[in-house]
């Protein structure tokens, strides 16, 4: 790939026409006029003169309607002449490349192939100069589901994944080594968020999600490296540093292309063609077209939102790029099966590794659908194709929430859930010291709360331990006792506690307050005994110091000074002790 | 979908069933039929799907259908995605594979498929019991293999449904009879005593005749048993754990049954008579013979042609056993026990050679029913006396068990609980012999252990059932199949409280069905702050995961 290639290349007209040969410009500038020029810049010049005011209006005409309609669609969308041409299924725009097939050559040009200069896409600056003649395509109305999404629905709770992971990383430290979760680190992330997720057989999705969340609480400077320890700038975050991180997100630079784990590119290094902040805010401008709160299956989200914006992750079709590991087939092997593909496969990664973990949508995981028809036909071996491409691809349906469509700017703000609202009502607490949620989502606060509590058994249950709540009493510093932890577990379970929890609890207490530091003692050793014995009785230091009993005395550390000035004055030296 | 049904099915497999719920009792039988019971505490009982669960199901005829329609029919939330083509696929691999009757000597195993036919000669240890290859989808199975191929499938995860049938067997009537022949007192099955029996033996169907009978402590496995050899009327087999089960067995027999004294035979360690129904001890059978080398009992499974095998306690069945099992697999074979659950993870061979679970039936249904009793479980925590305490203190760790074992403060919370129960026949299930001793002493009451000889047993039987003798004070004997019916109380002072199977066979002694209130008591006395109440975390754990009422005392109970 030349840097031409790179992203956000965008020559402009005159600069691809010049690409081209006299004998491929010659076939286009006859549909205007029957002497074209045959000096090549005067040939170009004329060529982009056509697409321009005075001009312009009478090269749309020589379009036709079928003609506006494809110049319509690239200019309201997805750019690329390929989309474009699906606005009008049959539309033959005829080919630059004269030597590109036998029969190319019999086919006569359209001029709406002037506005697709490399063949491939239009210049923004023709983009924005037809949008303002042509109106838009009409946009048909997003097919949603009428009942349950297909699959699994991972509850969205940004705020309560974010403080999971803040309260992680206070507690105990986050290790994160260049910029990937260690494993470890990964594990409890995703033990604790089955629950949001609602199933534990997608740990490779919620490992996705919650180090994606990861990268965007960091870019969001809620975390900060301290060498391979993160740690949190503050305890929980509102809507507010919510909405500051999802704007951090949208305009990035990041391109998600790079988390799709099956696609190799020349080398270990490849680029993506198009601009991925540009990318990214056609699919956000996408999204907005999407009824809040109704879900929508994914696989016709990706359909039509192809058709009218400009997502593509790849514009040219490079023969090096290759999915699978060895045995993979190429991109030039699949064509645009294969662009479809990655596209689809981006389009998911941003769903259910930015946009769900952030709140904006809310995400339903199921299986991931098989290879298509087109692909399927390129395969040999069922190893020749990896099942997934990332795994989003177990992504089958979204819908925007509310919070989401304030986030990208579509909706209003929505009230903060009251406390009251998080407080589930279906939990159940039981002798065994297990505690159950049977009622729809686990509140985060709730999970916070019983994984400090007790061990994690499934999706819904935690087994109160006895070790993990004498850490909490005796880490608290007394803002927790036992009596809080009983009145938080009654609140949860909306029931007085079984006898034997209580006791777990009473019995943690009593472990907790059963020893009183009560400071630093000097201690000393007497051999003389009437030394011993004026220290410990006489007036002036018997309050000072306690008899341990064999010739040991202690002194409290305040003590200490007022002991050896007494014992002066008695006639007895106490050495200075070497205190810490 | 509704929040008011009971079931929460998790993607790990487990089913949570909400107690409370107006649908649980309807749920309940149903999901008995193809999920594991793994705890069944007072507000939500959790369940696990297996492949051997699902298994059991198909060999009971339950499919996949059914039970995915179980499961969403009662679902408060959407099933996870991964389950229904779990439950399919696995369920659907019970029945892909028969074991038939071949022309001639041999068995025929047939698959569904020529693919599954060549996945089964890619496993180098299925290849090596495979005879010829017959066609795309069977094999001649050498008739000796029977066992050892069914349990390598199912090691492969591949069960095979045997419908090779079985070997009829020395016939003999063994009629049930009417009225208890020592007491006279009216004796049939109770329903689902006769319920497991026609499970198990399905009319004579090749499809019935071997397989597992769960129930719980105090059932009746015994008469299920009974029922089960009157309805296959063949000479039988019976393997027990002990002598004292064995003993009890036969009085069952000549109890319960037309069968006379001379048609039964005794097989331990002092008796070795072979007769049409013989009880036989897992203990003999096992004798290694130190001279010749190998076990020469185990001959006992060929020296009459035996229609019916009965394994009692079939959780604790000895590996040998189980290898012996291998070699008798034309044989009727029917497992008795109260739990699945083995200490050695042996499942898997209970399933492929024992046969698949034809019943379970909870115990929670046989208590609402009253037919066994209700219990009701208590901590009595006890404190060191001071002089006591330094001693246990700086005791060796192993030792320290001990020292809070024999806490001489659980003799006056023993003497405090049976002023409590004056009436109620009482044991005292100790772990050490000289505690036992010193109690049987202090108190003077009866002992009972493992050096008690069997006459002097009986005795002590024969007075406890009989109502003079109220307190008996025993060593671990209590574990085994000692059926003491009329115990009403339990006070267990010390105990390893580790082993599941141990605290459930000490339940079990009190649980057998009581007159009156049909309410027993069991206590375990615990010194506090020691290793023991550490231990009894464990117990508690487990009795309040079974669902028992539970509760601490601290200091003598008045």
């Amino acid at each position: 790939m030349n840097d031409a290639d790179a992203v956000g290349h965008e020559p402009g007209l005159e600069a691809e026409l010049a690409r081209h040969t006299n004998d491929n410009l010659l076939p286009v500038a006859r549909i205007f006029t029957g002497k074209p020029p045959t000096n090549k810049r005067d040939l170009v010049a004329f060529l982009s003169s056509q697409t321009r005011p005075p001009h312009l209006a009478a090269t749309l005409e020589r379009c036709g309607d079928a003609g506006r309609k494809v110049l319509a669609a690239a200019a309201y969308g997805n750019g690329m002449l390929r989309t474009a041409l699906k606005a009008v299924p049959g539309f033959k725009p005829g080919h630059w490349m004269r030597s590109w097939s036998s029969s190319a050559r019999d086919e006569k040009p359209s001029p709406v192939i002037l506005f697709f200069p490399d063949g491939c896409q239009m210049p923004t600056e023709l983009r924005r100069l037809l949008a303002e003649l042509l109106p838009a395509p009409a946009r048909p109305p997003m097919p949603v589901l009428a009942g349950d999404p297909p699959g699994q629905v991972a509850p969205s709770d940004p705020l309560g994944d974010i403080g999971l992971i803040l309260h992680l990383a206070k507690s105990e430290g986050l290790p994160i080594a260049q910029k990937t979760l260690l494993p470890a680190t990964l594990k409890r992330l995703a033990t604790s968020a089955t629950a949001v997720t609602g199933s534990s057989a997608h740990r490779p999705g919620d490992h996705a999600r919650l180090d994606a969340l990861v990268r965007l609480l960091v870019r969001g400077g809620l975390l900060f490296d301290n060498g391979k320890i993160y740690r949190p700038r503050q305890d929980a975050i509102g809507h507010a540093e919510l909405k500051r991180i999802v704007t951090g997100y949208v305009t990035s630079g990041e391109d998600e292309v790079q988390d799709l784990t099956s696609l190799r590119g020349r080398g270990k290094d490849w680029v993506a063609w198009t601009d991925p902040h540009e990318r990214r805010a056609e699919l956000i401008q996408a999204i907005g077209f999407c009824p809040i709160g109704a879900w929508i299956p994914v696989g016709e989200f990706i359909a039509r939102t192809a058709a009218i914006a400009a997502i593509e992750p790849l514009l040219r079709i490079d023969p090096f790029l290759s999915f699978g590991k060895g045995y993979g087939c190429s991109l030039d092997e699949l064509g645009e099966s294969g662009l479809n593909l990655i596209r689809a496969a981006w389009v998911r990664v941003v769903l259910f590794t930015r946009l769900a973990p952030l709140g904006v949508v809310e995400i339903a995981v199921g299986e991931p659908a098989p290879p298509p028809a087109e692909i399927r036909k390129h395969l040999d071996e069922p190893t020749d194709f990896p099942v997934t491409l990332s795994p989003a691809d177990t992504l089958t349906a979204f819908r925007v929430t509310a919070l989401g469509a304030w986030l990208l700017g579509f909706g209003p703000e929505p009230a903060p859930e009251t406390a009251k609202a998080e407080v589930s009502t279906g939990w159940r607490i039981q002798s065994d010291g297990t505690v159950v949620n049977l009622g729809q989502k686990t509140a985060s606060g709730d999970r916070l709360l019983l994984d400090r509590l007790g061990e994690r058994l499934d999706e819904r249950s935690w087994r109160l331990q006895r070790a993990q709540i004498l850490a909490l009493l005796a880490d608290s510093a007394g803002r927790e006792t036992g009596e809080t932890l009983r009145k938080k577990l009654e609140t949860l379970t909306g029931t007085v506690l079984p006898d034997l929890v209580l006791r777990l609890i009473d019995d943690a207490q009593r472990r907790v307050s059963a020893v009183v530091t009560e400071g630093l003692v000097v201690l000393l050793r007497v051999s003389d005994r009437p030394a011993a014995e004026q220290l410990l009785h006489d007036r002036a230091t018997a309050q000072l110091c306690r008899d341990l009993g064999g010739g040991f005395i202690a002194v409290e550390m305040k003590n200490f000074d007022p002991l050896r000035r007494a014992a002066r004055k008695l006639g007895w030296h106490v050495p200075d002790a070497i205190t810490p | 979908m509704n929040p008011d049904d009971p079931l929460i099915i998790q993607s790990d497999r487990t089913v949570l069933a909400e107690v409370d719920s107006p649908r649980f009792a309807e749920v309940r039988p149903l999901l008995a039929r193809f999920a594991e019971l793994v705890k069944t505490p007072e507000h939500v009982h959790t369940y696990r799907l297996t492949p051997l669960s699902l298994w059991n199901a198909r060999a009971s005829g339950v499919g996949s259908d059914e039970i995915l329609e179980v499961l969403s029919g009662f679902a408060k939330f959407p099933l996870p995605s991964t389950i229904p083509s779990w439950v399919r696929e696995t369920a659907g691999r019970y029945g892909r594979l028969s074991l038939r009757r071949a022309p001639g000597a041999d068995l025929l195993l047939v698959a569904d498929s020529a693919a599954l036919a060549d996945e089964l000669i890619g496993h180098d240890r299925l290849r090596a019991l495979l005879g010829t290859r017959l066609s795309p989808t069977s094999f001649l199975v050498p008739v000796e293999a029977r066992g050892r191929l069914k349990v390598t499938l199912v090691d492969t995860g591949h069960p095979v449904e045997d419908i090779a049938g079985y070997t009829p067997g020395e016939p003999l009537r063994i009629p049930l009879r009417s009225h208890s022949r020592t007491t006279g007192a009216a004796f049939s099955l109770r329903d689902y005593q006769r319920a497991a029996v026609d499970s198990f033996h399905l009319q004579g169907d090749d499809r019935g005749g071997s397989g597992v009978l769960v129930l719980p402590c105090g059932a009746g496995k015994t008469i299920i048993g009974l029922g089960a050899m009157a309805a296959v009327g063949t000479s039988t087999l019976i393997l027990v754990i002990g002598v004292t089960a064995a003993r009890q067995w036969i009085a069952e027999i000549l109890d319960k049954t037309d069968l006379t004294a001379d048609q039964i035979g005794e097989y331990d360690g002092t008796v070795k008579d072979v007769k049409p129904v013989t009880v036989a001890t897992y203990q003999v059978l096992t004798h290694r013979d130190r001279n010749a080398g190998g076990m020469p009992h185990l001959e006992l499974f060929n020296q009459r042609d035996w229609g019916l095998v009965v394994y009692d306690e079939v959780h604790l069945l000895p590996a040998p056993v189980f290898q012996a099992t291998a070699g008798i697999q034309a044989r009727r074979r029917l497992g008795l026990t109260a739990t699945l659950v083995r200490e050695d993870g042996q499942e898997r061979s209970v399933f492929a050679l024992i046969g698949p679970k034809k019943t379970d039936v909870p115990w929670k249904a046989l208590e609402a029913t009253g037919w066994i009793a209700t219990a009701r479980c208590t901590e009595v925590r006890l404190t060191l006396p001071e002089d006591r305490r330094i001693p246990y203190l700086t005791a060796e760790r192993k030792d320290q068990h001990r020292l809070a074992a024999e806490n001489p403060r659980k003799m006056d919370a023993i003497r405090a609980i049976l002023a409590r129960h004056p009436h109620e026949p009482t044991l005292i299930i100790g772990l050490y012999v000289e505690q036992v001793l010193a109690i049987s002493e202090s108190l003077g009451i009866p002992h009972l252990i493992g050096s008690t000889g069997q006459r002097r047993r009986e005795q002590l039987y024969a007075d406890f059932r009989a109502g003079t003798l109220r307190a008996l004070a025993v060593s671990k004997v209590a574990n085994s199949s000692v059926d003491l019916p009329d115990a009403s109380v339990a006070i267990q002072v010390s105990g390893s409280f580790g082993s599941r199977q141990e605290e459930a066979q000490r339940l079990g002694r009190i649980l057998r069905p009581k007159p009156g209130a049909n309410q027993a008591w069991f206590y375990t006395l615990v010194t506090a702050d020691t290793v023991e109440q550490d231990f009894a975390l464990h117990r508690q754990l487990f009795l309040c995961e079974q669902g028992y009422e539970y509760a601490i005392v601290d200091g003598v109970p008045t």
